[in-house]
C-alpha cells in the first residue's frame, strides 16, 4: 500500500517537474533534460514487465499530450521500458530483484548511474531518432542524444540527491 | 490450439511491447499528417489550461523585460503601418489616402508554449477562433516573422514556427529583389536557409531578408532574419545562404496575429486556377 502511493506520487510529481519547469529549459540549443525516464526505470524490479510496459506508454501519453506531439514520447519510453530487464541484468545479478526499491540509496551511486545513463540514452536516442526521422543524418540525432543524456543524468542525480534521507546518504 | 496459446503466454511481454508500439506509431503518423488531426484538438483541451496557468506565472516574472521589448516594437509599428496597407490605384495618378486600401489587421496575442528543440516545432497561442483566428493566417513577433497558425481551438491555437520541418516561406532580399524559399535543415533553433538563390544573385553577408510580396499569407516585408553565411554550390547552379533568424525561438512571448482581410479573394483566385489547370 505504501509502496505504490509512493509510485503515484513520484509520478505525478515528476510529471509536473517535467511539463512546468524540465519543458523550459535548454542550455546551447540542442541540450535538453527529460526527468520523467527515471519514473519508469526506478520501478520496483520485482514488478510485473506487462504493468511497466503499459505505465511507461502511459506516462510518455502524459508527456505527448502538454508537447503536442502525437505519441513520440510514448513510443521512445516504450522501448526503454521494454529493455529495462536487459539494463537490471548488467547492474545485479538478480536483476535487481533482492533490491527492495530501485533508488539512489538501494543501489548506490555506481549502479543507480549506470541504470540512468543506460536507460535515459536508450530512451533520447529513439526519441530523437523518430523525431528527425525525415533528416536522416543520424550522426547528429547521436550527439544530441548524447549530450541531452549527459544534462539529464544531472538533473536526475541533482533531484534523487536531494529527496535522499540525509543520514543515509552514501 | 494449446500450442498456440502456450506461444502467446510465453511471449506475452513481445506481444504486448508491439501492439503498443504499433498503436503509437500510428497515432504518430495520424498527428505527424493530418492537417486537423481530431487527436491534438482532444489532447489540447486537457492540457492548455495548465500550460496556460504556468505561462501567467512565466509572464509575470519577466513584466518589466517584456514591457520594454513591447514598448520598443510599438514605437517600430508606428512608423511602419503603411505597410499594411496596399495601393489600390495605378502609380501615374497622383496618390492620396482614399487610394489605399487596409488589407491586413494585426490584433495581439501571446506564445504560452513554444518548442525549439524539436525537428519540427511548433508554437501554442492564447487566441483561438473565438478571437477571429483561422487556420493559415501569419503570426509574427516583435523582431520578425514567426509562423503560421496551423490547429485552432476554440479559445486556443496551435502555429508551425518558422523552425519546423515542414515550412517553406517565400522570401526575398531587401537591398534587391533576388527572391527564395526559407527553409528549415533542423539542426539549430537560430538559424535558417535559402537554398534556392541564383548564383548571379548580389548577396553579401548582413543582408537583410524579408517576406516576400508572393506569399499569400505574409504582408510583404516583414523581417526573417540576416544573412550569416554564403556558401557557392557549384553543382546546382544555387547559393546556399544561411539565414540568422530575427526571432529567438527560446525566449517569445508577445506575438501578433495578422488576419488577411482579402484571404477569400485570394483564395478563390488560386482555386480558379488550379481548376482551369486540370481542365487543360
Amino acid at each position: 500500500m505504501n509502496s505504490s502511493l509512493n509510485i503515484l506520487a513520484t509520478f505525478v510529481l515528476g510529471i509536473l517537474l517535467q511539463v512546468l519547469v524540465l519543458n523550459n529549459v535548454q542550455l546551447f540549443g540542442f541540450m535538453v533534460p527529460y526527468y520523467y525516464p527515471i519514473i519508469i526505470l526506478a520501478l520496483p524490479a520485482t514488478m510485473n514487465q506487462h504493468y511497466i510496459l503499459i505505465f511507461a506508454a502511459l506516462t510518455g501519453f502524459i508527456i505527448d499530450m502538454f508537447e503536442h506531439t502525437g505519441a513520440l514520447h510514448a513510443s521512445a519510453t516504450l522501448i526503454m521500458a521494454y529493455l529495462r530487464p536487459v539494463i537490471l541484468r548488467l547492474i545485479s545479478t538478480q536483476s535487481g530483484r533482492e533490491l527492495p526499491e530501485l533508488s539512489l540509496q538501494a543501489l548506490g551511486i555506481k549502479n543507480f548511474l549506470l541504470l540512468s545513463s543506460i536507460g535515459i540514452f536508450v530512451h533520447h536516442f529513439s526519441l530523437f531518432f523518430v523525431d528527425a526521422l525525415r533528416f536522416s543524418n543520424i550522426d547528429i540525432t547521436f550527439i544530441r542524444a548524447l549530450y541531452s543524456t549527459l544534462l539529464s543524468v544531472v538533473v536526475v542525480f541533482v533531484v534523487h540527491g536531494l529527496f535522499t534521507p540525509l543520514r543515509k546518504k552514501i | 490450439m494449446g500450442k498456440l496459446l502456450a506461444f502467446l503466454r510465453q511471449n506475452s511481454v513481445e506481444i504486448l511491447f508491439i501492439a503498443l508500439q504499433f498503436l503509437c506509431l500510428y497515432v504518430l503518423v495520424q498527428t505527424k499528417s493530418f492537417h486537423k488531426s481530431r487527436w491534438n484538438q482532444v489532447a489540447g483541451s486537457f492540457t492548455n489550461r495548465i500550460i496556460d496557468v504556468r505561462s501567467n506565472v512565466e509572464n509575470y516574472l519577466s513584466l518589466k523585460e517584456q514591457n520594454e521589448v513591447l514598448q520598443r516594437e510599438n514605437a517600430r509599428l508606428r512608423s511602419l503601418v503603411p505597410d499594411m496597407f496596399v495601393l489600390d490605384a495605378p502609380v501615374y495618378f497622383p496618390l492620396n489616402n482614399e487610394d489605399m486600401e487596409q488589407r491586413y489587421r494585426v490584433f495581439p496575442g501571446r506564445a504560452i508554449n513554444r518548442s525549439f528543440k524539436k525537428a519540427n516545432n511548433a508554437i501554442l497561442i492564447d487566441k483561438g477562433v473565438k478571437h477571429g483566428v483561422y487556420p493559415g493566417m501569419a503570426v509574427i513577433g516583435p523582431k520578425g516573422v514567426v509562423g503560421i497558425v496551423k490547429d485552432v481551438f476554440p479559445r486556443y491555437s496551435t502555429a508551425l514556427a518558422l523552425i519546423h520541418s515542414n515550412m517553406r516561406l517565400s522570401v526575398r532580399l531587401k537591398s534587391n529583389d533576388f527572391f527564395g524559399s526559407l527553409t528549415w535543415d533542423g539542426r539549430d533553433f537560430r538559424f535558417a536557409q535559402i537554398t534556392d538563390l541564383p548564383t548571379h544573385a548580389d548577396i553579401q553577408i548582413g543582408d537583410t531578408v524579408v517576406t516576400d510580396s508572393r506569399s499569400t499569407i505574409f504582408p510583404p516585408g516583414i523581417t526573417v532574419g540576416i544573412v550569416d553565411g554564403i556558401e557557392f554550390n557549384t553543382v546546382g547552379d544555387f547559393i546556399h545562404a544561411q539565414i540568422q533568424l530575427s526571432t529567438d525561438f527560446s525566449s517569445l512571448h508577445a506575438v501578433y496575429l495578422v488576419e488577411d482581410m482579402r484571404k477569400d479573394e485570394v483564395d478563390e483566385i488560386i482555386e480558379q486556377a488550379l481548376i482551369n489547370n486540370t481542365q487543360r
